[in-house]
């Protein structure tokens, strides 16, 4: 499908059956509503029915999280998000670390009304929330960078669907997460997923077409972290479904229900180990018509035709342009050296938008700048835009020559720092201030910590540093994969921070060690300055942060962030 | 502000269940707005308090009942005030920390 139809780039396009799914359950709902509100239905009753519409009662008020499927939105729903803060909220929203946009400020008589504007533009809160399969996450550069085998967006969607009220998978023992990406380097924090896939094409011939996924299953944060295992490497397409439906049917089966901290199927894989795990997933296999749950290539082929592809037409001097805009302005030059990726198709290039301005509240963006965004979206990138799973932005197919004028643009919206993956792109939940299942607030230190950084020549310097801070152990901050990884804990009455080292999400992925005593705020923003300092006197050449931790051990780092103490 | 903790005791609060805004247990009885107006409870009463509440919850349209450990201060006009203890509560009484503007009252919300 190509965008010069005039269908929106980058996702799934809808389809009258789609819309009149999203229609009957938005009335379903609202009967819910009406029969909560006279009293039929008891809050106990209600509360899983509104969690599967995505609707939580928070701190403050109702929150309602609003799926992004594999983080990407067009230009229009972009607009709609910004109208909906504007209209219930308080004029913002929030991006999660599953690539969802949150609104914390939610009333339950505006919720139908709410739902109707989002199913305007084809989006809703379905399964954001609750004991069923969630928000399918991908890569933010998918489809888009150079260095991709394989687009993930279609698979992505085929799970979507395939797990949107799945009649047997609606009321499972836990929350369930999946993963999907296809890039050499996992971009996606697979190994941390319930369920991750690395996927890669086929090599034709004897090995068919089609293309493969590698499974890992088991992995997670929060309470007990614990890094995936791989279940099976070699997964043909056809069998994808089915295999989602065995591990699903395993996990529904056998993970417990008795104990909610020991619910998530992390826990069932550690307790009866990954060989009797996969034994009892190719029992469901072996038990299973495959040709009813085959993943045929026909339908692969209508999903993926239901993609709009940006019409490219690269200048023949797009490069050099760029070069020239670099040479002039030193300030533009960093942006592009820290904010962007290689694209796929010469003369293009994918442009990052860091929501973690100094000081700044990280993936947080207020309705005027969804709305301009929605605009840069449509002048730059074919109207298409994506979340991270970091909390920021990614407008995935810039002209090269165009960067120039897209970076003066986020400037004159205050989105224009140069600070993809360093010290100031720090990852945060949003804690104390908004949840009520925090312990301490995350988003004051997040403030303190990006504007002790802020210098954006620091920040270069210092190098490749992610900072993942939680303000309770369900860790929604990731901050069991931080290179720096904050947890905010409640010490009789007063906020303090654990201090983790050497966490990484991706292809080495590691969870990170708590480094002592836990301290105050202020104390935790002084310790990080240190163990800065420390790495900036220890590292050799060529060395970023999360090797130079691994080289030397967190017993230098120890001594320095404690020295004053 | 300046006050010296005199006694303890709670508030009772709950969520209005249509708007999702905070609400507290005034000496009436009724779910109001303000936490100036909350009803003080000293802790022999808490229970009983609490009890009656949460069977009334249904009919007075709140949900998600329960206590907050408060202490009563002398604000500078002089009168009592109660405030909750922990962090938790003075946030959601008082609003979040890095958005103070958002909070109800700030926020100009009328009464539910």
């Amino acid at each position: 499908m190509s965008a010069s139809l005039g269908q929106p780039v980058g996702h799934y396009h809808y389809n009258t059956v789609d819309r009149h799914f999203l229609q009957e359950r938005i009335a379903e709902f609202e009967d819910q509503i009406r029969r909560r509100l006279s009293g039929r239905l008891s809050e106990d009753e209600f509360k899983p029915l509104r969690l599967m519409n995505g609707l939580y009662l928070q701190l403050h008020a109702y929150m309602l999280r609003v799926a992004i499927p594999y983080g990407i939105l067009d230009s229009r729903q972009l607009r709609k998000l910004g109208e909906i803060a504007g209209r219930y909220d308080r004029d913002y929203g929030h991006f999660t670390t599953r690539q969802n946009i949150q609104f914390n400020w939610i009333k339950l008589e505006d919720v139908a009304a709410i739902l109707r504007e989002l199913a305007s533009v084809d989006m809703h809160a379905i399964q954001t929330s609750g004991n069923c399969i969630r928000n399918v996450t991908s890569d933010e550069y998918a489809g888009a960078a150079r260095e991709e085998v394989m687009d993930p967006r279609i698979h992505a969607e085929i799970l979507r669907q395939w797990s949107t009220l799945h009649p047997e998978f609606t009321f499972l023992p836990r929350k369930f997460k999946i993963a999907i990406s296809g890039s050499p380097e996992d971009r996606v924090a697979a190994r941390f997923h319930d369920i991750g896939i690395l996927a890669r094409p086929g090599r034709g011939g004897a090995e068919g077409a089609g293309p493969f996924f590698r499974i890992f299953v088991g992995g997670g944060l929060g309470r007990i972290p614990v890094i995936g295992q791989e279940l099976f490497d070699s997964v043909p397409e056809e069998q994808l479904l089915a295999m989602m439906e065995a591990i699903l049917r395993v996990y529904n089966a056998y993970g417990r229900r008795d104990n909610l901290y020991k619910s998530r199927i992390k826990i069932l894989v550690q307790t009866i180990g990954i060989e009797t795990f996969r034994k009892e997933v190719e029992g469901e296999l072996s038990r299973m018509d495959p040709e009813h749950y085959r993943l045929a290539p026909e339908h692969v082929a209508e999903i993926r035709a239901r993609f709009a592809e940006p019409d490219f037409s690269p200048a023949s001097d797009g490069r050099a342009v760029l070069e020239q805009h670099m040479a002039q302005d030193a300030a533009f030059a960093r942006w592009v050296s820290h904010n962007t990726h290689a694209h796929r198709v010469e003369g293009y290039i994918i442009a990052s938008v860091s929501l973690k301005p100094p000081g700044g509240i990280p993936g947080d963006v207020t309705a005027s700048q969804m709305q301009r965004l929605a605009d840069l979206a449509e002048k730059y990138s074919f109207g298409e835009i994506r979340v991270t799973h970091l909390q920021n932005l990614v407008l995935g197919h810039v002209r090269q020559e165009a960067l120039y004028a897209l970076w003066q643009d986020l400037r004159e919206i205050g989105l224009a720092t140069p600070n993809l993956g360093l010290i100031g792109d720090i990852v945060s939940c949003p804690g104390l201030d908004y949840c009520s299942l925090a312990n301490a607030r995350s988003l004051p230190i997040a403030q303190k910590l990006s504007a002790r950084f802020a210098d954006s020549a620091l920040q270069s310097k210092i190098g490749a540093l992610n900072i993942n801070i939680s303000g309770c152990i369900n860790a929604c901050g990731h901050h069991h994969a931080g290179a720096i990884g904050l947890l905010g804990v409640d010490k009789h009455g007063d906020e303090f921070f654990q201090i983790l080292l050497g966490g990484a999400a991706g292809d080495n992925a590691a969870i990170g060690r708590i480094l002592g005593p836990a301290l105050s705020e202020r104390e935790t923003v002084d310790a990080v300055a240190r163990i800065i300092d420390c790495y900036l006197e220890q590292r050799q050449d060529g060395e970023n942060f999360a090797r130079t931790v691994s080289r030397l051990g967190t017993g230098l780092f120890k001594e320095a962030a404690y020295a004053t103490l | 502000m300046t006050g010296l903790q005199t006694e303890k005791g709670v508030l009772v609060t709950a969520n209005n269940l249509l708007s999702g805004r905070i609400v507290w247990r005034d000496s009436q009885g009724q779910w109001v707005c303000s936490i100036a107006k909350a009803a003080w409870i000293p802790d022999g009463q808490a229970e009983e308090v609490l009890a009656h509440s949460v069977a009334t919850a249904g009919a007075k349209g709140v949900v998600g009942v329960y206590t907050v450990a408060a202490r009563l201060v002398d604000a500078p006009d002089g009168r009592k005030q109660a405030e909750p203890v922990t962090m938790r509560e003075r946030i959601r009484a008082f609003g979040p920390s890095v958005h103070p503007d958002f909070a109800y009252e700030r926020h100009g919300e009328k009464e539910a």
